[in-house]
């Protein structure tokens, strides 16, 4: 006889382990890391170099740290804005400390700042390199190198969350503090959903992209390698010359094309993927302004080039590469810009401001901000002469927010501020002011090759340690849109409370 | 047609800011022509013949020309424009007359350097020229810092434009030079303004100058303007005591007149009030330190190096130009902040030009909001300085600016660049001309030689514009290029 009065067993059982969305998150991002790594090994095997051992000790320390973690904690209920600042920032440092093991152990990086320096230009997906010689090094590594870009480019967090869907609740946070762009397209009602369709839509270009490259004329090993970075907008290369490695003109327009596919807005390539692709990008005012911009520079640079003594055809080729791989913020390299003439240099640090589309795998402000930042300073143009209008900011016949306005004005104005202490840093270190400028726009905008002693042929062992570091916090500034890096702690900072406006 | 023949005063701000600006070349010519006398009367005709065309021409438009009583924004900057290309044009006309330069190019150069108060000369040698053009050079300058001012602080505001008035925390309303009248602000500005530059020439011959280079350096150091009777600047007369002196009138130079004048009427707390004015004499203090250890030469700081960074510091910060050399020796880092101290200038109302401070903090506290503001989406917040809020017109009014600077100063460093200036020297020349400061890094550091005639046309209207705060630059061409505005019936 059973006593029907008895309590029912509860089918949810109580989740005791610590709550930390932190902990849970780099857990969880550092098993990410471990899987590619242990990939990488399987090719160092294959290939037969020494990557193999610290490929294998690497990934099997990241896997067990991370599924301690993981495991060992839960994910809180919710997740505040603050903590999912830390979350992020935290996950991103240790990737980029997991990620530079290989480099270190292998020796191919001795020094260890060197090698996180390496790894952090690698998952922020900016392409500055402090490794001479590149080639020569065990493909397995090269290939772990090239692979932190692909990770870093739509981001481990959006990974995570589109893994996982028990991130459910604190998931649009996360996603929101890592996402590049000012606001985050929703492609679904459910974030995870969103976050699942963007990694769809990245690894289905990375596969064209690397058809593509095989088409070209690449093996399959460089075609991946150079799909990999180009899909994420990274730039970093196998080969010392970077592109110019191949001097085929088939290889320069694919990669072209794809760096101009990376730059654009993924949820634009889930709108194509799904059929709705001309409708979208025909109603994309930023994708026609981005475009337009890269046809102007385009023709801006080789003018330049031309007037410069190059043959137009040349120009034209040079110009086309170079702004592309600038507008994407890629940074791949098939001419040494750093002699070019000043005026397509600044041409060029004008694009390393701007970047590629809200929403793609590009750094820098983007072009959505841009296009927002130059429609209000006419707006505050035409108030002069008329001091009395209401005058909405419209862009491709949509009203801006005015709130919305307001956040970009803030993050631009961030931006301005600090890649200009960056440069007053750089050059206190003793660089001179195109090198500063250059590695810091460079850096903060996720390019790679700066200006200088920066440039496309050198690396960024020009610079002394002190500055390496201060260009590789810059790119994580860059990469995790500013904010993340700069409020990570935050969340126990009393004195940033609202209290003090309460008046 | 009608006015004229009927000879009634015609209602024209252009007519009445021409008026003006005649008259007061006029004054300055008729003075230069008078130094000629101690100068064995070396291009007495020229300036004497300049001096009256230009009393002629002001008289006559001052008697056929009245204010209108209500000023629209579009009208009133072209007439800034107007009188300030009729001031460039007066002086390249004058030094044409006295055979100061062989072209029109340099002539005109040298005009637009000095109204706009940048310390770029092409006068090579300066030394032999005779005193009176001197005299005027130095007076172009003057003028300008003068006129740039009053634009800012007595013109603008009229039309709700501007947003310079955000400080409101420091001097008190009584203090504000805000006088519903230009004509009543400014006579208040200009006793301010001859009461510095008296004590500026004061201070100079207690430091030992001869009575000439006094009033010359006075004047062209209190306007932020930068110009020297000496090829070598400042660092002619090799005397500790001249360059303390300069660097005291560089810093008043950047600092606004109104507070100034509210100092010295004794209100010196409520002035000390003033965060801009905190910031201003932070800012210098800041980088003179930070320049003089940077700067140490082997040996540890020496009082002349220290004077020396000092002076950098104030002359970049004031926007003045004036030098004193030793650069030679500097790094990278020490240039780069002189170049930034520039870029962000003087106090708003001050003679000197740059970003200004005001600005600077004001886009400071966006900064800070929007930092603020991604913890708590919702919050509604004031951007303030010091304890006062700034009006969010003002402030989007002054982020605007912000991107009309940028863009400026990029095409135009890329149109230098476009001249064969390397990256460097390019990005540099741009900013300084749009600050009006004037020396640059790279082979510009010593002067206009290593310029082409193609960048020096390209380094004018940015000039121009740095010192009009842009809009009027802007607005005043677009409504000269469209016509005139049709008058609405009242």
């Amino acid at each position: 006889m059973t006593d029907l009065r008895a309590r029912p067993r509860t089918l949810v059982r109580r989740d005791h382990r610590p709550a930390s969305a932190s902990a849970n998150i780099v857990g969880l991002a550092l098993l990410f890391t471990a899987a590619g790594m242990a990939v990488c090994a399987v090719l160092a095997r294959a290939t037969d170099d020494d990557g193999w051992g610290p490929l294998t000790g690497s990934a099997a320390g990241a896997a067990v740290l991370g599924a301690a973690l993981w495991r060992g904690t839960r994910m809180p209920a919710r997740v505040s804005t603050a903590s999912a600042f830390s979350a992020v920032g935290w996950t991103w440092i240790a990737i980029s400390v997991a990620g530079a093991l290989p480099f270190w152990w292998s020796g191919m990086l001795p020094a260890l700042d060197d090698a996180v320096f390496e790894s952090i230009s690698g998952f922020t997906g900016t392409g500055a390199t402090v490794l001479t010689p590149i080639e020569g090094r065990g493909r397995g590594l090269l290939m772990w190198r090239q692979m932190t870009q692909w990770y870093g480019g739509m981001g481990v967090i959006v990974l995570a969350v589109a893994v996982l869907p028990l991130l459910g609740v604190g998931g649009f946070e996360l996603l929101r503090a890592e996402s590049p762009g000012p606001t985050s397209d929703r492609l679904a009602p459910r974030v995870s959903e969103t976050a699942k369709r963007l990694w769809l839509v990245y690894l289905g270009i990375s596969v064209l992209i690397t058809g593509a490259l095989v088409a070209a004329g690449m093996s399959l090993y460089d075609a991946a390698a150079h799909a990999m970075t180009t899909v994420s907008t990274g730039g970093l290369s196998p080969y010392d010359r970077s592109i110019a490695t191949f001097d085929s003109l088939p290889i320069e327009l694919v990669l072209v094309a794809s760096m101009l596919v990376g730059a654009i807005s993924f949820a634009l390539w889930w709108q194509v993927a799904v059929g709705r692709g001309r409708r979208a990008l025909g109603q994309s005012s930023e994708l026609r302004t981005f475009l337009a911009l890269f046809a102007g520079a385009v023709a801006v640079v080789t003018v330049v080039l031309a007037t410069d003594g190059a043959a137009v055809a040349s120009a034209l080729r040079g110009a086309a590469f170079t702004v592309a791989a600038t507008i994407s913020t890629t940074g791949f390299a098939t001419d040494d810009f750093g002699v070019w003439p000043a005026a397509a240099q600044l041409v060029l640090v004008g694009l390393m401001v701007s970047g590629g589309m809200a929403g793609s795998t590009s750094g820098a402000v983007k072009l959505f901000r841009v296009e927002v930042m130059a429609a209000d300073a006419l707006r505050e143009l035409k108030r002069v002469s008329q001091p009395r209008a209401v005058l909405p900011l419209k862009l491709g016949g949509q009203v801006v927010p005015e709130d919305i306005v307001s956040r970009i004005v803030g993050f631009f104005v961030l931006y301005v501020v600090l890649a200009i202490v960056g440069t007053v840093m750089l050059a206190g270190f003793g660089a001179d002011l195109a090198t500063a400028a250059g590695s810091i726009i460079s850096a903060i905008g996720n390019v790679g090759p700066g200006l200088g002693e920066t440039g496309p042929v050198f690396t960024y062992l020009a610079l002394d340690r002190p500055s390496r570091a201060i260009v590789a916090i810059y790119m994580l500034l860059g990469r995790l849109e500013l904010f993340t890096l700069l409020l990570m702690f935050a969340a126990p900072y009393r004195a940033l409370r609202l209290r003090r406006y309460r008046e | 047609m009608t006015a004229v023949l009927t000879r009634r005063p015609v209602e024209s701000v252009t007519g009445w800011v021409a008026a003006r600006v005649l008259l007061a070349c006029a004054i300055a010519l008729a003075a230069a022509a008078a130094t000629t006398l101690l100068d064995e009367r070396r291009a007495i005709g020229g300036l004497t013949a300049c001096a009256l065309v230009c009393a002629v021409a002001g008289f006559a438009l001052r008697r056929r020309c009245v204010v209108p009583v209500t000023l629209r924004p579009a009208g009133t900057h072209a007439a800034v424009l107007i009188g300030w290309l009729l001031l460039i044009g007066v002086s390249t006309a004058t030094y044409r007359v006295c055979g100061t330069f062989d072209g029109v190019r340099d002539a005109l150069f040298e005009s637009t350097a000095g109204f706009t108060t940048t310390a770029l000369s092409v006068l090579e040698p300066v030394e032999g020229t005779p005193k009176g053009v001197l005299l005027w050079r130095a007076s172009t300058q003057w003028l300008g810092g003068f006129a740039a001012v009053m634009v800012v602080v007595a013109m603008l505001p009229l039309l709700g434009v501007g947003g310079i008035e955000a400080d409101s925390a420091g001097a008190d309303k009584r203090n504000r030079l805000k006088s519903p009248l230009i004509a009543a602000t400014t006579r208040r500005l200009a006793r301010a303004y001859l009461f510095l530059s008296a004590s500026g020439v004061g201070l100079f011959l207690l430091a030992g100058m001869g009575p000439f280079d006094a009033v010359t350096y006075a004047m062209t150091t209190i306007s932020s303007g930068g110009f020297g009777n000496h090829d070598g600047s400042i660092a002619y007369f090799d005397s500790a005591v001249v360059e303390w002196c300069t660097i005291g009138g560089m810093a008043l130079a950047g600092a606004n007149l109104a507070l100034l004048m509210a100092a010295v009427r004794g209100r010196l707390v409520r002035v000390m009030r003033s965060t801009e004015l905190r910031a201003y004499a932070f800012a210098v203090a800041v980088a003179s330190i930070v320049l003089t250890w940077s700067t140490a030469p082997e040996g540890g700081v020496t009082a002349q190096s220290a004077r020396h960074a000092a002076f950098a510091a104030t002359s970049a910060m004031s926007t003045t130009g004036h030098t004193v050399g030793g650069w030679a020796e500097w790094g990278h880092g020490p240039l780069v902040l002189l170049i930034l101290l520039a870029g962000v200038g003087a106090m708003s109302g001050a003679p000197g030009g740059g970003f200004r401070v005001v600005r600077a903090l004001t886009l400071l506290g966006v900064v800070r909001r929007e930092i603020v503001r991604q913890l708590h989406p919702r919050s509604v917040m004031v951007v303030k300085i010091g304890k006062a809020a700034v009006d969010e017109r003002v402030v989007s009014h002054m982020i605007g600016y912000q991107v009309a600077w940028l863009v400026l100063a990029g095409l135009g460093a890329v149109l230098l660049g476009a001249t064969g200036l390397v990256f460097t020297e390019a990005l540099t020349a741009a900013v300084s001309a749009l600050a009006t400061y004037g020396p640059a890094l790279g082979d510009l550091r010593d002067g206009t030689a290593a310029l082409s005639d193609t960048a020096l046309l390209v380094l004018l209207p940015l000039m121009l514009a740095g010192r009009l705060e842009i809009s009027p630059v802007v607005i005043g061409a677009a409504a000269l290029f469209r016509g005139r505005p049709k008058r609405r019936s009242r």
